[in-house]
């Protein structure tokens, strides 16, 4: 009966982390340079991790990338050109489709 | 006078559903949602990237992992209580009631 009951929590835990590892959705932080309302598109300059009192959301690396907005894509503050936000996306082919939006600079409780 | 006070009752409740929308015609600003994104680009230990992941993505599993986690802690912290109280030498096993 033990024996079961341990492979049964075994076989849960797995389902569990099995689920989330096909669902992982990367990060990036940045400046918003575009919201293109049209194409639901949004295009960001990328910042770093290395953050400073000068840079208080990491340096901007010069990269830019387009992120699509879906349907299901969960927005906070709408972000507007010049805000820094934080995108947790999904690659799909080349696409990069955002999750979750997160308007950093808006909701900074430091500021306050 | 039972039914009076269903009728009341029902138009209490009715009042209370549609108070918020009554101040949002009143000309009050609807509020955004606060989202927030956990920042997996600087978690290093795997369980914890594992679980800022999950927090991004999928919410009712993280949930799921917060039940869990909190059983748990909950039971370590039973076991821990139970080695101390028996260290310190208190019997809370038996009920035997002892009188001095």
């Amino acid at each position: 009966m033990k024996r079961i009951l341990f492979g049964a929590l075994l076989v849960f835990a797995a389902s569990l982390v099995m689920t989330s590892v096909s669902l992982a959705a990367e990060v990036a932080q940045g400046k918003v340079l575009s919201v293109d309302k049209a194409n639901n598109t949004l295009t960001i300059e990328e910042f770093d991790t290395h953050k400073s009192q000068e840079h208080p959301y990491g340096r901007p690396t010069g990269v830019t990338s387009e992120y699509k907005i879906v349907k299901q894509t969960l927005i906070g503050i709408p972000p507007q050109p010049g805000d820094v936000i934080r995108i947790a996306f999904r690659t799909q082919n080349t696409e990069r489709i955002a999750v979750r939006i997160m308007n950093v600079s808006k909701q900074d409780l430091k500021k306050k | 006078m039972r039914k009076l006070a269903k009728k009341i009752a029902v138009m209490v409740a009715g009042f209370l559903s549609v108070v918020p929308s009554l101040a949002w015609a009143a000309g009050g600003e609807k509020v955004a949602q606060l989202i927030v994104v956990a920042d997996t680009r600087v978690l290093n230990n795997a369980f914890v990237k594992y679980i800022a992941d999950l927090y991004n993505t999928n919410t009712l599993l993280f949930a799921v992992w917060a039940v869990v986690l909190t059983a748990l802690y909950g039971t370590f912290l039973g076991f821990l209580m139970d080695f101390l109280m028996a260290r310190t030498g208190l019997d809370l096993k038996s009920r035997k009631i002892v009188e001095h």
